[in-house]
């Protein structure tokens, strides 16, 4: 398998969880997901995937959405997690937890 | 926030005018909302990118992030006709959606390809049990000097005197319950890649 394939899979699954971690406590819009995203992880998404995705996870009732007036002069879709959501993220961070540990430990003593 | 050029002003509302119009299979509020959303993404990064160059060529820049309108609202539009379809049992939606996933991904593709088929084939085989009353020698299991020659209609079968049609008109319940059973199990397997493409989703799909 190339690297680079491999990357791609790991971010597309990953993509959700890192959305989903970001609106854990706090609401946030489309614009700010993307910048944080871009800036300190490694899931690197464009514009033309966000939205269309932050959609899709509506559409499934794990994030809910609300417009808000800000001083940018242009009104805000806010996006926050569902009472859904808010149980899978828990969840996800759990299974996430016990997954990097095995996988640290499998690296670990294969070296 | 500046004032903007009115080209950079055309450029902006070409891309929304003809965004919000290939969104159409959707309700207008969720157009509009979509509109309204991206409408304001591009606003924020041109100011924030203003400093760095032309107005022109980061705005131009920014909508190449974004992809052409029609590359940009294809998700938004194929998740809708195949989630409502579903919600609905909207046969037009789901095919419609369909044609739109095969026509965007690979997988999607394989999907719209196999699903075609497979209810050709369901499809076949209860038309062949609503033929045998109107042409019955025509229609049946053929042998052929022991080999089997065809299952099916055929055009020229009676013909060949050799040819002997096996099971009579045991080929209507026959061929129809095979149809309807292939049609059920197509149907079953498209709900789950529909399903599939909305990973998380564990209710019935609702809006």
């Amino acid at each position: 398998m190339e690297l680079s394939k491999w990357i791609a899979q790991t971010r597309k699954g990953t993509l959700e969880l890192g959305i989903l971690v970001l609106l854990r406590n706090k609401k946030r819009y489309g614009l700010e997901i993307l910048e944080i995203l871009e800036k300190d992880s490694g899931l690197v998404v464009t514009e033309g995937t966000l939205y269309p995705l932050m959609n899709r996870l509506k559409r499934e009732g794990l994030v809910i959405s609300e417009w808000v007036e800000s001083e940018s002069g242009h009104p805000r879709k806010y996006y926050a997690l569902s009472k859904e959501g808010k149980k899978l993220v828990e969840q996800m961070i759990e299974y996430w937890g016990k997954f990097s540990k095995t996988l640290s430990k499998l690296i670990e003593e294969g070296r | 926030m500046k004032e903007l050029s009115s080209e950079v002003k055309n450029l902006i509302g070409e891309y929304l005018i003809k965004l919000k119009e290939v969104l159409r299979p959707l309700p207008e509020k969720e157009r509009e909302e979509i509109v309204l959303e991206i409408e304001g993404h591009i606003e924020e990064r041109l100011a924030q990118f203003l400093k760095e160059g032309k107005e022109t060529d980061v705005l131009k820049d920014i909508l190449n992030k974004l992809g052409k309108p029609e590359e940009y609202a294809s998700e938004f539009v194929t998740d809708y006709l195949l989630s409502k379809g579903m919600e609905q049992r909207s046969v037009i939606k789901i095919v419609k959606g369909l044609l739109r996933w095969g026509c965007s991904t690979l997988i999607g593709f394989f999907y719209a390809f196999f699903f075609f088929v497979s209810y050709l084939v369901s499809i076949s085989f209860v038309f062949i049990g609503v033929m045998k009353p109107i042409f019955p020698e025509h229609v049946g299991l053929f042998l052929k000097e022991g080999s089997l020659e065809g299952f099916g209609f055929f055009t020229s079968a009676s013909f060949d005197p050799n040819t002997q049609e096996i099971l009579g008109y045991w080929v209507i319940p026959i061929s129809l319950f095979i149809g309807i059973i292939w049609f059920i199990v197509t149907s079953w397997l498209l709900e789950k890649a529909i399903k599939n493409r909305f990973g998380f989703r564990r209710k019935p799909l609702i809006h």
